[in-house]
Order: structure tokens, then C-alpha cells, then sequence
């Protein structure tokens, strides 16, 4: 009776303890939302042309611009951009936050089931292929040849994903599916370049363009479809919040403390494989935002615990998404630059610093990680 | 009350054919009881603790917990009757100890694993119950092992089980921090009344902490008794024999047999201690140490020195040391 009592008062000493750690956190993440929302209003003001605040705000709150350009220019242009980069971003680094804890290796991103080989693949097969009905098809690369693209990635996105399922049912040690993952990738390059090999100039162009990545791709009338395919990825990935928890102390110790260690890793392929799938499909195979951001916030926030980790996956992903695609549009100048190579000169230095800083990564993988 | 039993169960493996390690166990584990499991290595100890915490299916018979056939319990219920410490290494990223401990209530726990007031104090009471208070604020990674052990079997407290099994859970720690391990283990089944299963390498940890030992033979034959009644009647022996080690009732550890052909060492004095460090010393340098004054060396044992006669020479040593090496020289 005592001891229960003492537990308690320790208990509660603690919880006061916990408090302010927890207030820090809340904080920060908070202060991160405020940023969001003031790089998304960014996203809208910046472009080719500038369009003050005041106006910005006008059309939002469903006015009129002074300018009917305005108007269409962030309705139709910059809102589906912003909102696209957004949730690209959000669900990039979720997928890549599962991956990188299912794995337990800092270099797993969204694309380490092949994810997006697969897409390239069909997008490759699609696009540089020889055929009439392919040429006609892409005539001029115009909204046809989009939906085209679109559908033949989801094809060899969605194709890889039911692979990638079947293996983590059958498996029984995630690195396996690593493994698996790494091969397809190579198999798919390999076949990639045959078709390289034989295609004509244009069609390399074209698809070449595919792999920059683009979060100008998703018009109005395929935003309904991106977003909810995003949302129900985003869902199933809070679900598995509880089993990475577990599976922060290794497999065996996830498996004693009840998780069905077959349920959990199929729902985290399937919650990361229709994220990465949905965002390769609709912008092309985005890099570098997947594997740089889970790194960014276990920095900033100074835990493992995905409670915390997944908002601030999805926030920040957001944030590093809208600020490569603004970067990318060069405000003021009418290039833009490809989006990859903007991902790759954000990310690639944060990895480089982690790599080299070595603290969070080994605080996070161990030394062997 | 019976916490686990076996029945008719066989252990082993299904590779490409079946490998059984051993058969037909009928084993008990009762509630306030510490057992040790213990063997000598590639035995089947972990084969054995694998198949009780229900990581590996058996060959055939059944563990029963608490009367539940363990293959009929969903991985969620079987987590609440039983937690385990694995000799895994584990790297729980930034997490605190506390955070380690709190893991443990995940069987508990819904989908978001939010902690209740009720959890948060079944945590702190089991970090309460190894002492380790102190180390719950401080990052997992940053414990040493003896620290990390005690914080995974808070872990496994946390988890609030009926039955704890622990797979050597003293390996890599030193001595003091192994007795402290043991003596948790005692402080859980004496005053929560847990059943605890421990196996160990640790032959005289084991005798001296367990209520009863199982005893896997190389044979897969499995003793069981109290670690007493497993010395008096040879078993002990029995099961650790090899060549060149036999297991010394009286010192309850295992001395090194010299060679055959060992030269005798007759040894006199009159100081237990100086006697005991003295023998130890000329059993290690393959001496045999006789009581009889009829050796062809005859060393005494005085407060602050040692003489050495024979081979038609006396020597004074002021050391064990110089002593060894006087008697390695005379090659008698």
C-alpha cells in the first residue's frame, strides 16, 4: 500500500518533471505550423510576377483581385502548386520516417522498397518505347501525355507495392525486404536504360523531364484524387505510430510486447508504399525531402518517439517541400530550375552533416546503424 | 500456483529435418519461485527459453501459462502474461530509460499508447523496484551495461507479466553488478511473488541464488532440483564434465585437473587463508598438492614467506611468485 503510494507521488513528481519537456516540444512544433503557413503564403506571393499580401489574402478568403491575372494566377496556378508541394512533402517524410524505423537504418527513404523503379519503369515503357499509339499519345507532351504518365507510374508504383507486400507477408527479417527493394531497383534501371538504348532523342527528353520531379503536374481536377490517396496513406501511418514505438528496441522485442510483427510491417509497406506511390505518380520521383527530413526533426526535437516525430515529419516535409519548389521557380525570372536538383543541394548537405556530425545518427541507429 | 508448465514437450529445430535438442520435458515453474536454468554450452538453454517465451514453435507437446496453451494465446495476450530480457542489443534511438520503461506497457495501452496515470505509476514503481531512480531521466544510449540491463528489466516489470523470463541476463556484467542483477531477481519473487526464470552461465551465481535449477544435459535430458541436492548427488558434475575441468564440491567452482604425470607438492602451515592461496597457486602451475610429507618437495607455508625443500636444496621465496618459479626450475 505504502509503496503503491510512493509510486504514485513519484509518479506525479514526474509528470510535473515531464511537463515542461513536453511544453518545449508542443512549442516547437507549433512555431514550425506558423512557419508553414508563412511559406505557404510565400508560395502564393512569389513567382514570375509578384502579387502583394493584401491581394493574396482577397482571393483566399474568396474575393476578387484587383487584377483578374492575379486571380488565376493563384487559384489555378500557385494554390494547386503550393498545396501539391505540401502534401508531396508531408507524405514523402512520412514514408521516409516508417522506412528509416522499420529498417532501422538512417539511409532507408520513401523509394527503399523500389517504389519508385517501378514507376520509372512504367513511365519508361510509356514514354520511351517506340509505338504509334504512344506517340500519339504524348503529341506535344500535353495534358494527354500527363494522364498518361500519371497512370503508367501509379501502374508501376502500385505494381511494386503488391511485391513489396507479398514479400514483407512472406519474409521473416525486414532486412530481406531491404535487400529485395535494392534488387528491383537495379533490375528496373538495368531495364530503364535498354530502353534508353533504343529510344529516339525526344523521348529521352521527355522523359527526363519525368525524373526532375515537378510539383506543377497535378492540375485542379486531379487534386481531389492525389489528396485523398495521400490522406488515406497519412492514416495508416499514424496507425503504425504504436508498433515503430515498439519496434525502437528490435524485432524480437516488438514481438514481445504483442506485435504481430507481420501485421505491422505489412501496414507500414502498405501506409509508406501508397504515399511514396502517390507522389512518384503525380510529380515524378522527388528525392532527398524523404531521407533528409526524418533526420531534421530527430534532430530538432531530441526524441525517437513517433508520437512526436510523425507531426513533425509532416510539417516540416511540408515546409522543405514549398521552399525547394520556391527556390526552384527562381521569384522574379521566368526558369525553373529542375525540381530534383534543388531536393538534392537542400538535402544532400543535411545528409553529408548528419553522416559527418554523427551525433543524431548514431543516437538514433546505434553505432552499427 | 503453477506460473508455466511443460508437457511432453520436445524442443529443436526444422531445418531441412528436424534437429531435436531435447524431449519430452515436464517442467513446472511455481509462482515466488527463482529458477536458473543452467548447462553447459550448445545444451539447449536458449533453444528451451526461446520456445517458453513462445519466440520459437516446439516440435511437439505444449507450454501451458497459467494454464493456456501459449500457441492458442494472441501475441497481445501472451505479452501480457509474459515479458522477457533477450541478450538482443538494442539501440532505442534518443529514447530516455524512462521511455525504455514505459515501452513495457505497450500490451496495456491503445492504439496511441497513451499512458494513463495508472501506467505512469507501474512505471515508476518498476524502475523504483531495480533502483534505478536515478538513471530514468538519462538517455538509454548513455547507460553502461550493467545500468542498461537493469532499465530492460524494469522493462519487463513495466509490463506488468506473471511469468518473467530472462535469457543471461548476467553476461557482460561484472561480478558485483551480476550479484545486483541476482539480487533484484530474488527481491521480485520473494516480495511480489513473481516467477522468474533465469538462464545463466553463471554456475555459482546460479547455486547461490536459485530456489531450484534445471539442469540441461548435453544429452537434452533435463535435472531439476534444488542447486543443493544437484551438487550432492553428482548431477552437476555430471552435466559439466569435460576434459582437463572437474566440478570441486568443496569450493563449489571448477578446478582445472592437472596432467597426469603432475609432480607432487607436499604442503604445510598453519594459516587457512595462506594455506587456500597457496594450493590455488600450485593447482594452476600443474602441481599436485598432497597432505602427505612423503613428496619429493615439501613447501611451508610462514606469515610473510615460503620455504621450498627438496631436490637436495632449500629455498626461502618472499613471494608466490618466485616461489612458482623456484619449483618450475628445479624440474623435479
Amino acid at each position: 500500500m505504502l509503496q503503491r503510494a510512493s509510486a504514485a507521488i513519484t509518479a506525479s513528481r514526474h509528470a510535473r518533471l515531464e511537463r515542461p519537456r513536453g511544453l518545449t516540444r508542443a512549442a516547437i512544433l507549433a512555431a514550425l505550423a506558423a512557419i508553414l503557413v508563412g511559406v505557404f503564403l510565400l508560395a502564393l506571393l512569389l513567382g514570375s510576377v509578384t502579387i502583394p499580401l493584401h491581394e493574396v489574402l482577397m482571393v483566399l478568403t474568396g474575393g476578387e483581385a484587383s487584377r483578374d491575372a492575379w486571380s488565376n494566377i493563384i487559384l489555378k496556378v500557385r494554390l494547386p502548386k503550393a498545396v501539391t508541394a505540401a502534401l508531396a512533402g508531408a507524405a514523402l517524410s512520412a514514408a521516409g520516417l516508417l522506412m528509416q524505423t522499420l529498417f532501422r537504418n538512417p539511409l532507408a527513404d520513401p523509394f527503399a522498397l523500389g517504389i519508385s523503379s517501378g514507376a520509372s519503369l512504367g513511365v519508361a515503357l510509356i514514354v520511351l518505347s517506340a509505338g504509334s499509339t504512344s506517340g500519339a499519345l504524348l503529341a506535344g507532351f500535353g495534358l494527354v501525355g500527363d494522364i498518361a504518365i500519371t497512370a503508367a507510374a501509379s501502374a508501376g508504383a502500385a505494381l511494386v507495392m503488391l511485391l513489396a507486400l507479398g514479400a514483407a507477408r512472406r519474409v521473416s527479417g525486414s532486412v530481406t525486404l531491404l535487400l529485395l527493394g535494392l534488387m528491383f531497383g537495379y533490375i528496373s534501371s538495368a531495364l530503364v536504360t535498354l530502353l534508353m538504348h533504343t529510344a529516339l532523342p525526344e523521348r529521352i527528353q521527355a522523359y527526363t523531364n519525368w525524373t526532375f520531379g515537378s510539383f506543377a503536374g497535378v492540375s485542379l481536377g486531379q487534386m481531389p484524387t492525389f489528396a485523398v490517396c495521400i490522406g488515406i496513406g497519412l492514416l495508416l501511418a499514424a496507425a503504425t505510430v504504436k508498433a515503430l514505438n515498439a519496434l525502437l528496441l528490435g524485432e524480437n522485442y516488438a514481438r514481445s510486447l504483442g506485435v504481430n510483427m507481420r501485421q505491422a510491417r505489412t501496414l507500414i509497406v502498405l501506409a509508406s508504399a501508397i504515399l511514396a506511390g502517390t507522389v512518384t505518380a503525380f510529380c515524378g520521383p522527388v528525392g532527398f525531402i524523404g531521407i533528409a527530413v526524418p533526420h531534421i526533426c530527430r534532430g530538432v526535437l531530441r526524441t525517437a518517439d513517433h508520437r512526436v516525430l510523425l507531426p513533425a515529419a509532416l510539417i516540416c516535409g511540408a515546409l522543405a517541400a514549398l521552399i525547394a519548389a520556391l527556390i526552384a521557380e527562381m521569384p522574379g525570372s521566368r526558369t525553373v530550375l529542375p525540381l530534383n536538383a534543388i531536393t538534392a543541394l537542400i538535402g544532400a548537405p543535411v545528409v553529408i552533416w548528419i553522416v559527418l556530425n554523427g551525433r543524431t545518427q548514431r543516437a538514433s541507429f546505434g553505432e552499427s546503424g | 500456483m503453477i506460473a508455466v508448465e511443460t508437457d511432453q514437450l520436445s524442443i529443436g529445430y526444422r531445418r531441412r529435418r528436424e534437429v531435436v535438442v531435447a524431449a519430452h520435458l515436464c517442467l513446472s515453474l511455481t509462482d515466488g519461485e527463482l529458477v536458473c536454468l543452467i548447462g553447459p554450452n550448445g545444451a539447449g538453454k536458449s533453444t528451451l527459453i526461446r520456445t517458453l517465451a513462445g519466440m520459437q514453435k516446439p516440435l511437439s507437446g505444449r507450454v501451458l501459462l497459467r494454464g493456456h496453451d501459449i500457441s492458442q494465446l494472441t501475441p497481445m495476450a501472451l505479452a501480457r502474461m509474459l515479458s522477457v530480457v533477450l541478450t538482443d542489443r538494442i539501440d532505442p534511438g534518443m529514447l530516455t530509460a524512462r521511455e525504455v520503461v514505459a515501452l513495457g506497457r505497450h500490451p496495456h495501452t491503445g492504439w496511441d499508447a497513451r499512458l494513463t496515470d495508472r501506467d505512469q505509476a507501474v512505471v515508476e514503481d518498476a524502475i523504483a523496484t531495480v533502483d534505478a531512480a536515478g538513471l530514468a531521466d538519462r538517455p538509454f544510449r548513455d547507460l553502461s551495461d550493467g545500468e542498461r540491463q537493469k532499465i530492460m528489466i524494469a522493462r519487463a516489470l513495466a509490463q506488468s507479466p506473471s511469468l518473467l523470463i530472462l535469457d543471461e541476463p548476467t553476461a557482460f556484467l561484472d561480478l558485483p553488478r551480476r550479484v545486483e542483477v541476482m539480487r533484484v531477481l530474488r527481491k521480485l519473487t520473494s516480495e511480489r511473488g513473481a516467477a522468474v526464470l533465469v538462464s545463466t552461465h553463471d554456475l555459482d551465481l546460479a547455486l547461490r541464488s536459485a530456489d531450484r535449477l534445471w539442469l540441461i544435459h548435453p544429452s537434452g535430458a533435463v535435472t531439476v532440483g534444488a542447486p543443493e541436492d544437484l551438487v550432492l548427488n553428482g548431477s552437476i558434475d555430471d552435466a559439466f564434465c569435460s576434459v582437463g575441468a572437474v566440478f570441486d564440491a568443496e569450493s563449489a567452482t571448477f578446478t582445472i585437473t592437472p596432467p597426469d604425470a603432475a609432480s607432487t607438492v607436499s604442503l604445510r602451515g598453519s594459516d587457512p587463508i595462506r594455506l587456500l592461496w597457496t594450493k590455488r597457486a600450485l593447482t594452476r602451475s600443474g602441481f599436485q598438492v598432497s597432505d602427505a610429507d612423503n613428496a619429493p618437495v615439501v613447501v611451508t607455508v610462514y606469515q610473510d614467506n615460503w620455504a621450498a625443500v627438496g631436490c637436495e636444496c632449500a629455498v626461502y621465496c618472499s613471494s608466490l611468485y618466485d616461489l612458482m618459479q623456484t619449483l618450475r626450475s628445479w624440474k623435479f
